[in-house]
């Protein structure tokens, strides 16, 4: 379609339904995903998609609409719809759309040499990954999960100050589940790669990665249920700050849904702990160079030090606190309202690596993997009961494999209870935003086995 | 919708290169949803989604591209891709396509899209109210409202021209009560294959009033301890128990590359004798019921363990290749983005033959769990989590004081054998099921459930 024309069609309906301000938010991507059965593609999925998202300030109320068609008929359906919605809106918090210039900064979010790489290339990868887990141990037995994806997409931004804000991103992935069997015992683990210098992505690496976590689980029991110390691995650290990333949003702290509030500027956590937003990070998979309202992106210390610098604003909530908004507003797609989220958010690397870890840790676990985060975290109270596997350590060095246990605790008092930060700063599956942590030696945890 | 001349076209050209088998799936989806927080309708947004999905099978190997671009021109571009991913010399031969629709069992009284926004908004007010007048406890509440209207289309190499339309109504609400300090949460969010007349058959106010009074009641809760324990496990949403420990891992997704604990084991004891289970697509308006499934079979009631034996999986037309079995009705997508598989409906441990009263009070100490939230499960080894959302302490069978914050772990192999009493009354419970295909709406249910020993991840 043809995108000026559309955005004049639009905002020309907009103005004469009555709409004030107004913005479209338009989006075009194409995704790539190959899955490896046997020696062999089993899976193979491409799609290209678009999507329009319109929002607007209809009597100091702002009605969204969407759709994914684009015909004669849309642009009737969008400015009704989002009228319709304006109706029904009885809040009376003042409503934004962007009408401030801003200077952007450049972020790194495409790789054009990602963008060359041909399918033949990919699927040859996801082969050679399924290969290399199947002949680096005689204890695989198959491959559960062998996919290696792709994405590319661009998104624009418009609105009736003359806003007009276009960048495009892309990137790749591949993950790795092989599945162990010795004797009567089966044994999974997960690896995985991120990022958008394809040439950096190593099959047989990956592979070793997987099948050595897989591996290490062999012989796996529970330990008695008591208080331990803890050692969390950088990458199950990044799942539980994502999952209680939400606590540092102001619209959660305004709504009596996060106990930051009133916080800034007080400690919150150890003094070793410095956390950072950062849509600018060089690599970082949710970079941008705005905001998904155009507001420019900025590097932010939300922690520093153990003392709560900000929290994480976008226009709306902004205003209510009287302050700027800090670049944060986002959408999970054209077809959701704006809200606010983290960008690259991750926890600043200390100098230890991980062996000098497990020394510091001393007597405890090491917690490698946690599961049931959407259902047994509850960001809300805080309070954390997560199933978790990893390993009994004893005097500095990893003993037996541990598995059905759960970790519980509540995330506030972890935050105060970290009492050492590692070196090895890894980051997540993003979605959304891209989270990312060392491996944290936390004081405490309560652990329930046998 | 498009002619079938040029669906006909797309198949054929779908499997131009030795493709054995190949569909299109058409969406035409309107949904729309309203959010309250802090006494005041905040947000509403609704829209259109509209996409086709072209598969294409050879053998056990499957192609699926999807586009929004559902016209002629551009389902050929899709089918063309599609077909340049499999390319081999045979040539098949495609049915000409013949429309087969089936009878609609989940009649809608109001379609969502004939009721005003204002009156949507009406029932959202009333649960919010409800929640938050409940105790001075309650701080903060939002309640929200989602609707959507589904159509789909399906065509098929076989000769299969199909269409279902299926409409969906759920109102949630998530209560939270606070001390200043300290938060607790309480959730509901009751929903139906069902239009705007599900408001005159559900008490919206009595979901509402239930949210709020778990909150309260965890808020003045201690900490679970950290234990193994019996648990009684109450009726409804409870039975995420058994669609984590057990459900996934019947779905052929998992089972056909024998990537399950239950794989290979029909007709063996996999559940002590007091577990019956079924999986029902054809309740009538049900949360997760049907038609049709995503690939135009019928829905079906599936007996998937009767009395502890291993009757049937769940089984989508291409895993049922790999295990040579006939579909089961089951095979479900998110939306045209997703190729389809296997997945859960309405899936439930029928009732038995126990009394509640007799169920508790035979427990000398354990966990009473009122209520449970979700869960997930790893189908290889069958190792399961989920979480109790609003728990008691069962002290010399009666119910004793409330505690928080735990959640509920083990095997799906060990534990089913561990279900030792079953109850009489079944409900249901809904949510939303994630997997391979996307975010699915499923019910869950039971009775109340006694079990025997389970690690309880507590404090």
């Amino acid at each position: 379609m043809n995108y000026g024309k559309f955005k004049n069609e639009l905002f020309k309906a907009a103005r004469k339904a009555g709409f004030k301000d107004f913005e479209l938010y338009y989006y075009v991507g194409d995704t790539f995903r190959v899955g490896i059965y046997q020696g062999d593609i089993d899976t193979y999925n491409v799609s290209s998609s678009i999507g329009v998202g319109f929002r607007g300030i209809f009597n100091g109320k702002m009605g969204y609409s969407y759709s994914e068609k684009i015909d004669a008929g849309t642009i009737d359906m969008l400015v009704d719809c989002a009228r319709e919605n304006a109706l029904i809106i009885d809040s009376n918090d003042p409503e934004f759309i962007n009408n401030q210039a801003d200077t952007y900064s450049e972020a790194d979010t495409y790789c054009d040499k990602l963008s060359e790489v041909k399918a033949e290339d990919k699927i040859k990868f996801a082969l050679e990954l399924e290969k290399c887990m199947i002949g680096c141990d005689s204890r695989v037995r198959k491959v559960q999960t062998c996919i290696f994806g792709s994405f590319d997409n661009s998104v624009t931004i418009s609105n009736s100050y003359g806003l007009e804000l276009s960048y495009k991103t892309n990137g790749a992935f591949s993950i790795a589940v092989p599945v162990l069997v010795s004797g009567n015992e089966t044994q999974t683990a997960a690896a995985y790669i991120v990022g958008r210098e394809f040439e950096r992505f190593d099959p047989e690496e990956l592979a070793r990665e997987a099948v050595s976590n897989a591996a290490a689980y062999f012989g796996a029991e529970p330990v008695s249920s008591g208080k331990y110390r803890i050692l969390i691995k950088n990458e199950a650290a990044c799942d539980i700050l994502e999952t209680f990333s939400s606590i540092f949003i102001a619209d959660s702290v305004q709504k009596g849904l996060s106990l930051l509030k009133g916080k800034i500027g007080q400690r919150i956590a150890s003094e070793k702990l410095i956390v950072l937003d950062d849509p600018l990070l060089p690599g970082g998979m949710a970079s941008c160079p705005f905001d998904a309202e155009g507001v420019a992106s900025r590097t932010k210390e939300v922690i520093r030090n153990g003392e709560l610098v900000t929290f994480l604003y976008n226009l709306k909530t902004a205003h209510k606190d009287g302050v700027k908004s800090t670049g944060n507003a986002a959408r999970s797609s054209y077809a959701s309202k704006v809200g606010t989220s983290a960008t690259n958010f991750y926890i600043k690397p200390g100098t230890r690596p991980l062996d000098e870890m497990l020394n510091l840790l001393q007597d405890g676990l090491y917690i490698t993997e946690v599961q049931g985060l959407h259902a047994g975290a509850n960001s809300v109270s805080g309070d954390f009961s997560l199933a978790a596997k990893g390993f009994a350590v004893k005097n500095g060095k990893i003993d037996k494999a541990v598995e059905q246990i759960t970790i519980a605790g509540n995330f506030y008092s972890l935050l105060e209870n970290i009492e050492e930060i590692g070196s090895d700063l890894r980051f997540g599956i993003p979605s959304g935003g891209y989270f990312g942590s060392p491996a944290i030696l936390v004081k405490e945890l309560s652990v329930a086995g046998k | 919708m498009l002619e079938f001349t040029v669906l006909e076209e797309v198949l054929g050209k779908a499997v131009s290169t030795g493709g054995d088998f190949a569909e299109i799936f058409i969406e035409d989806r309107f949904s729309s949803s309203i959010g309250m927080i802090d006494g005041a309708i905040e947000n509403a947004v609704s829209g259109r989604d509209f996409g086709a999905g072209i598969r294409v099978y050879s053998g056990f190997k499957s192609v699926y591209v999807y586009t929004n671009n559902v016209t002629r021109k551009g389902l050929l571009e899709a089918a063309e891709k599609a077909a340049d991913a499999i390319s081999l010399t045979r040539k098949t031969n495609i049915g000409s396509l013949t429309e087969s629709i089936a009878v609609n069992k989940h009649p809608i009284t109001f379609m969502p899209s004939s009721v005003a926004g204002t009156r949507k908004a009406d029932i959202v007010r009333r649960a919010y109210k409800a929640a938050k007048e409940y105790s001075p406890e309650i701080v903060q509440v939002s309640a929200g409202y989602a609707d959507v209207e589904q159509e789909i289309y399906i065509a098929n190499t076989e000769g299969l021209y199909t269409r279902d339309k299926r409409v969906r109504t759920r109102i949630y609400i998530q209560a939270v009560a606070g001390s200043g300090s300290e938060n607790q949460t309480g959730f509901e969010g009751p929903g139906g294959s069902r239009g705007f007349e599900i408001f005159d058959e559900i008490d919206v106010e009595e979901y509402a009033r239930n949210a709020s009074r778990t909150a309260v009641a965890m808020l003045h809760a201690e900490v679970c301890p950290a234990d193994r324990m019996t648990v009684v496990i109450e009726g409804g949403f409870g039975g995420v128990i058994f669609h984590e420990a057990c459900g996934h891992s019947l779905e052929a997704t998992s089972v056909a590359k024998g990537n399950s604990v239950f794989a290979g084991k029909l007709g063996e004891k996999i559940a002590s004798d007091v577990v019956t289970a079924i999986d029902d697509g054809t309740i009538p308006n049900g949360w997760g019921s049907y038609n049709i499934d995503d690939e135009g079979f019928p829905a079906r009631k599936n007996i998937l363990i009767e009395n502890g034996i291993l009757r049937s999986y769940m089984v989508d037309r291409l895993n049922g290749r790999r295990m040579g079995m006939e579909p089961t009705g089951n095979s479900r997508r998110q939306s045209y983005r997703y190729a389809p598989t296997s997945r859960m409906t309405n899936t439930y441990i029928a009732a038995g033959n126990s009394d509640d009263k007799d169920i508790i009070a035979s427990v000398p100490y354990g966990l009473y769990a009122r209520k449970m939230g979700g869960g997930s499960v790893n189908p290889v080894t069958g190792e399961f989590n989920f979480a109790v959302a609003e728990g008691y302490i069962i002290k010399n069978g009666q119910i004793d004081k409330p505690v928080r914050g735990a959640t509920l772990i083990g095997k799906g192999a060990d534990v089913l054998m561990k279900i030792d009493m079953v109850g009489k009354n079944v409900s249901l419970g809904q949510g939303m099921c994630g997997s391979l295909s996307g975010s699915v709406p499923t019910n869950v249910g039971q009775p109340m459930i006694r079990v025997s020993e389970m690690t309880v991840g507590g404090r």
